[in-house]
């Protein structure tokens, strides 16, 4: 490759969804190994004060973590202007946004990747399992990128840089995480450059703590244990048996001939 | 002519009389415009709204067989609207000057209305019989035959506009939230409900980015006055009105059940069809189905285990690919080297997300229990008629393993040929 | 002649000090550490004729073996040495002395050529032991042959009769010297440095010193990558390896086939110093099933790793049972050392096995390697409304549950523990959600950094409540509050539940029945017995608990691991057979029908053996089956 490819991972300072203790996310860690993955070198940015949880990045291998002051109140263009400002790489523009396809301690909306590409007017391939760089190498360079799908179902595409990804959960890069690493990030903070709101910005979403409501599906939980139990079957009932169970389930196809 | 429906009493109370008595009798839970095809589980009530009979619904949940009532909540035999073949509807409710408009957006993978797909439907039933609206069911062009199942999956109006890009194999997820865009613009809408699926979440985001627009995302209790959706990594809810975009989540609002809509078809396509200002962006080709063998186990469907009652692995491997699933096995197993260490289930190794778990000769030591935690079915095959795994199971096959799998080929083979 | 003897005799000793100085100065390209010589060389007597032979003499024959080779050779010599002074020359009974001593040498020779005659045993190395013997043999024969001589002719004189024996003597002593500066006869040298500077002097004169040494974070370099991260004592330990092969007969990883030897991994270690395969080659039984490395390493490259000596997977075989610590003739500390490797890789280099990497991102994420809520902890108890004891509040016993709560089975075992102290009026609590787990496997997996910040928390929950003292069914975390805290801060009594039920009973507080049992066998948790010396109370509960009670073949101090410590289950090393049958099918082979046992891991790692096997039932379990109620 001509040159290196200038990757932005977009960070949140995210909590733990069982302990509700600040941690990163999943999917932004993903982000960083999917970056690594592609051989870029890596900026994380992150809209808001410096918080001590963005330290665990540096463990997985983002030493480089830029907050924006100051872009509370719309992260959106913060993060934007910053991404075209120049001012992030020395020696060249960004090629690539990457980001976790849902933040986790925020409001969760997954709505911010697709926001900043909007506004960086580039495309956004979202969900993606893995990816790497498209050969032949071209310029600009182009990614093949593996979109995960339900049930193990993948979908391939391509998209040429400058251009915005978003990580799944099932991706399988996640970068290893180092102690040592994270003891020399470098936390540093860049003025957003966005006008204080003329007005405070007032939360019109009320909210409260989470209620868990049974879902329409049963649940495996509430499910009365034990079914159909057959008793020393002749192997051939048995068979039948568990190939019918299959069908009615619906993970067995039908026989050929039907 | 106002959009509001109008009822007649004496017919409603006519068509709810039972026999010919000397007193009249009359049966209440039957909707006031008769049967619907499906068998009838709601009507509309006097004030419009849908009207639910839990006891029916509950009967219709009912598994036959077995000494003990047992329900199938969801599935297809649940509260969807009944596939249960009827009839020809007696009536069909139109909507003929909708105070406002709720567009359903579904996925329509292999072309029809999947379980989710119904369940927007009905969410958007919900807002538009709230508002007297109509409900509009977006996409689904090159479906044709689609008109009978939207109407009965609650949809009043159809704009099939076809989002694939013209005269291409490649999708452009662009070009079909601009068309999307371009729909949603011609008929301004109250409200837009997407499926919470990865396709449907992701052309939200982008119709929400694009229009500027909020959107509210993963929206697990919708009625017409507020829609819930947790945030804060889940250990937080998020209440307001609903939005003019949302996303439902999978299995929280129950489909459509009531009489059939007019699904009356608008006038199709988007004119003029939107010009992307740098088409191509993105090429995304079809999803492939991924191979059973070696998909990774925590994203299989369908996973085929095998434990300590297990010895021949060859015979395995060969029945897990002839019930085309992904293969597993307990700790005993991985430990000993028979079966690859990728293929552990449990607590130390893949926890799985599948619809259902064969397993032969697993006792289910509460280590490997831990991971079926998602796991919806499962079938145990053991010697052990008092085993962990056998009270976990729905269909528990106590026998050896190693001659139940040679029969399961038999069978599929006698099948097959 | 006699001169010529003397002049042998200091010769020998010059070539072993030289020797002794290419030893140390390899040693002291380890990490400087804080040595009390002159504490240490006045213990190494009493350490050596104690504490290392009370180890040696568990084989009789070794030891049998060694007094008179060790004794004769050393006293022989320095005796010879003696002889410089002329009066010594000429005395007869001198001459007879220095004739025993080295007839024992030579004795002591034979013994050892014994221990590899006709065949190796699989747990002794070949190479140059194979002629350590005919070294030990020529040096001590050739001296005693000489002495007899100088005793028959007395005087001396240049008899060319001698001249055989002379040369015997000399080409001896040159062997020796190369087995001193290359071979395993190093381990005196090695081994007297080592009992004077010993890392865990507390561990001499019957005390335990078991605890793991706090790494400091801000360090540079975070554990042992390369062989010179090792502080130099260590270095020394390592050399003091006689290849005796007692750790890996002792050792479950190995007896399962899980890519660890101690052994070999300490020869490993002593190759990586000495420039990998250019050292004397390993001849002993390799580290089971380890795919093939490159045997590549010097003092300062990295020594795990395929490309280097040491295969990875070797190193999170370890349970950390001390199995091979306790069996171990020369006190080397095989855990510290794979701990301190592995503390290079999880802090340094983030390499860890992907479950222990995901435990260990659970456990800093939200205080619990399982990923679950830390109010299931105390799921299992709910039943029985145990109070939980608030910030500033005051109870007289801290019931800590650990992570064996949230395993339903093990929930059992807690719902007897807490019937039995409520029968015995005892006033007791629980942290109910404020417990976070203590950092045990965080510590043995190496991740210092994330042990810190579990067991600061933990610290701090447990400071802010007042109490007596701690109980605790889970021996992993009964040895980091005990041990393992006071190093940060935290000081507390803590009790294995075991001990408390005892103390009920001996005290009169329980009264029990013994029940009819099939013969029960009591499995030894290795965190209480090895690393707390706790082996008797569980036996008297035991015995007055139930009808017969049968000893497995190891058990006590010597016990064998069910394999489910030091992040072992975890971290899915591949192997021949699994940890767990092999100790269920000991407990088989002592007639037990029941095992007993007393940790959470225990419980789940033996329960996991399939069936038909012997019943798995936790102390507390049969305690309550027995207890008489008034």
């Amino acid at each position: 490759m001509a040159t290196e490819l200038r990757a932005v991972v977009l960070l949140s300072a995210g909590i733990d969804p069982v302990s509700g203790r600040p941690a990163p996310v999943g999917t932004e860690i993903r982000a960083i190994g999917l970056a690594r993955a592609l051989g870029a070198r890596m900026i994380g940015l992150h809209a808001g004060p410096a918080a001590p949880v963005l330290r665990e990045y540096a463990g997985y291998g983002l030493a480089d973590i830029v907050c924006l002051d100051g872009a509370g109140h719309d992260p959106v263009a913060a993060l934007a202007r910053a991404i075209v400002s120049g001012s992030l790489f020395t020696d060249g523009t960004v090629d690539l946004v990457l980001a976790g396809r849902r933040a986790s301690g925020g409001m969760d909306s997954g709505l911010l990747p697709y926001a900043v590409a909007e506004r960086l007017g580039w495309p956004i391939v979202a969900d993606v399992a893995e990816g790497q760089v498209a050969v032949p190498a071209s310029r600009p360079p182009e990614f093949d990128v593996e979109q995960a799908r339900p049930r193990g179902t993948r979908r391939a595409a391509r998209v040429a840089a400058p251009c915005a990804l978003a990580v799944h959960d099932v991706a399988s890069c996640v970068p290893d995480f180092v102690f040592a690493r994270t003891r020399m990030a470098v936390l540093r903070t860049m003025p957003s450059g966005l006008a204080e709101p003329s007005a405070p910005v007032t939360e019109t979403v009320e909210e409260r703590a989470y209620r868990r409501r049974p879902r329409l599906i049963a649940s495996t939980a509430t499910q009365a244990p034990g079914g159909q139990v057959l008793v020393d079957p002749p192997p051939q009932d048995a068979a039948r048996a568990i190939i019918d169970h299959l069908r009615a389930l619906g993970v067995l196809p039908p026989p050929a001939g039907s | 002519m106002t959009g509001r429906l109008r009822r007649d009493p004496r017919a409603e109370r006519a068509a709810r009389q039972v026999g010919l008595g000397a007193r009249p009798r009359f049966d209440l839970a039957q909707p006031p415009g008769g049967r619907s095809p499906g068998g009838g589980v709601s009507g509309i009530g006097p004030s419009g709204r849908i009207r639910r009979d839990p006891r029916a619904e509950q009967a219709r949940l009912l598994v036959p067989g077995g000494d003990r009532p047992r329900l199938v909540r969801g599935g297809t035999g649940g509260t969807g609207t009944a596939r249960v073949s009827a009839p020809a509807p007696a009536q069909v409710i139109r909507v003929d000057d909708p105070a406002c408009l709720v567009v359903a957006i579904p996925d329509l993978p292999d072309g029809r209305l999947d379980r989710l797909d119904r369940q927007v439907l009905g969410a958007a039933r919900v807002l538009a019989d709230a508002a007297s609206g109509a409900v509009v069911m977006l996409g689904g062009a090159a479906h044709p035959d689609l008109v009978q199942e939207a109407a009965q999956a609650g949809a009043d109006r159809l704009a099939m506009v076809d989002t694939a890009l013209p005269g291409q194999a490649v999708l452009d997820p662009e070009y079909r939230a601009a068309v999307v865009c371009a729909a949603l613009a011609a008929l301004s809408p109250r409200h837009v409900l997407f499926p919470d699926s990865d396709d449907g979440a992701d052309l939200a985001r982008r119709v929400a980015a694009h229009t500027g627009q909020g959107l509210m995302t993963g929206v697990e209790v919708l009625t017409a006055r507020q829609a819930i959706r947790p945030c804060r990594a889940g250990r937080r809810e998020q209440i307001s009105a609903p939005p003019a975009l949302m996303t439902l989540a999978p299995d929280r609002v129950a489909p459509y059940a009531g009489a059939v809509r007019e699904a009356r078809l608008l006038p199709g396509g988007v004119d003029p069809v939107p010009v992307l200002p740098v088409p191509g962006r993105i090429r995304a080709s079809a999803p492939r189905a991924a191979d059973p063998a070696t998909m990774k186990l925590a994203e299989a469907p369908f996973v085929v285990a095998a434990g300590n009652g297990v010895t021949d692995f060859g015979l395995f491997r060969a029945v897990v690919a002839d019930l085309h699933a992904t293969p597993g096995a307990s700790r005993v197993v991985c430990d000993a080297g028979l079966m690859p260490r990728a293929a552990q289930v449990g607590a130390s190794g893949t926890v799985l997300d599948a619809v259902c778990y064969l397993a032969f000769g697993i006792a289910g030591a509460p280590q490997h229990l831990q991971g079926l935690g998602r796991v919806e079915h499962v079938v145990a095959v053991n010697t052990d008629l008092h085993a962990a795994m056998v009270a976990r199971a729905g269909l528990s096959v106590i026998a050896d393993a190693q001659r139940v799998m040679p029969a399961i080929r038999d069978a599929l083979a006698a099948e097959g040929g | 002649m006699g001169l010529v003897l003397v002049c042998l005799a200091w010769g020998l000793a010059a070539g072993v000090l030289l020797a002794a100085r290419g030893l140390a100065r390899r040693w002291r390209q380890g990490r400087p550490v804080r040595v009390d010589w002159v504490a240490g060389l006045a213990a190494v007597p009493r350490r050596y004729l104690v504490d290392v032979h009370h180890v040696v003499e568990r084989r009789p024959e070794a030891a049998r073996m060694h007094v008179p080779t060790a004794g004769g050779l050393l006293a022989g010599s320095v005796a010879l040495m003696l002889a410089v002074l002329p009066a010594l020359r000429g005395s007869r009974v001198y001459w007879a002395v220095v004739a025993v001593l080295f007839a024992a040498a030579l004795w002591g020779a034979i013994l050892v050529r014994r221990r590899r005659r006709p065949v190796v045993p699989s747990f002794l190395s070949a190479g140059m032991f194979l002629w350590l013997p005919a070294a030990l043999g020529a040096y001590a024969g050739g001296a005693l042959l000489l002495a007899l001589g100088m005793l028959a002719v007395p005087g001396g004189g240049a008899s060319p009769l001698l001249l055989a024996p002379l040369l015997l003597a000399v080409g001896g002593a040159g062997g020796l010297l190369v087995q001193f500066a290359r071979g395993p006869m190093r381990h005196a040298f090695a081994g007297t440095v080592w009992l004077a500077a010993h890392a865990r002097p507390g561990r001499f004169g019957g005390g335990r010193d078991t605890a793991l040494r706090p790494l400091d974070l801000d360090a540079p370099r975070l554990g042992a990558l390369a062989p010179s991260d090792f502080a130099w004592t260590a270095l020394a330990s390592f050399d003091a390896c006689i290849q005796c092969g007692r750790c890996e007969q002792a050792c479950p990883a190995f007896a399962a086939g899980q890519r660890l030897n101690p052994k070999a991994l300490i020869q490993d270690l002593v190759a990586a110093t000495r420039g990998g395969s250019a050292a004397e080659p390993y001849s002993g039984s390799p580290a089971p099933n380890a795919p093939p490395v490159a045997c590549r390493g010097s003092m300062d490259a990295p020594v795990i790793g395929v490309d280097a000596m040491i295969h990875p997977d070797t190193l999170w075989a370890c349970t950390t049972c001390r199995a091979c610590v306790e069996e171990c003739p020369m006190m080397i500390e095989h855990v510290d050392a794979i701990v301190d490797l592995r503390r290079g890789q999880a802090l340094m280099l983030g390499q860890v096995r992907p479950g222990a990497a995901q435990a260990l991102r659970r456990m800093r994420d939200s205080a619990e390697p399982g990923g679950r809520p830390l109010a299931a902890r105390a799921d299992g108890l709910a039943a029985l409304d145990v109070p939980v004891l608030p910030e500033g509040g005051e109870t007289d016993i801290l019931l800590w549950l650990g992570e064996g709560a949230f395993d339903l089975r093990y929930g059992r075992t807690l719902q007897a523990l807490v019937r039995l102290m409520r029968l015995a009026g005892l006033r007791f609590a629980i942290l109910g959600e404020a417990e976070t787990d203590c950092g045990d496997l965080a510590r043995r997996l190496g991740d210092e950094a994330t042990f810190h910040l579990l067991a600061g928390e933990a610290i701090a929950t447990l400071k802010a409540r007042t109490f007596q003292r701690i109980v605790t069914a889970d021996p992993h975390a009964l040895h980091v509050l005990r041990n393992e805290y006071p190093a940060l801060g935290g000081h507390w009594t803590v009790q294995h539940h075991t001990a408390l039920l005892d103390e009920l009973v001996t005290g009169g507080a329980l009264r029990l029945a013994p029940r009819d049992l099939p013969p029960v066998a009591y499995h030894d948790p290795c965190y209480l017995g090895r690393y707390n010396g706790e082996i008797a109370a569980p036996r008297r509960l035991l015995d007055a608990a139930c009808g017969t009670r049968v000893e497995m073949e190891r058990h006590g101090m010597r016990s064998m691991c069910c394999g489910g410590g030091g992040g072992n289950p975890i971290s899915d090393v591949d192997g021949a057979a699994r940890i767990p049958d092999l100790r269920m099918a000991q407990a088989d082979a002592a007639g037990a029908a029941i095992v007993a046992v007393g940790c959470p891991g225990c419980t789940a790692m033996l329960e996991g053996v399939p069936a038909p096997r012997p019943e798995v039932r936790d102390i507390a379990e049969l305690v309550l089956d027995a207890v008489v109620t008034a």
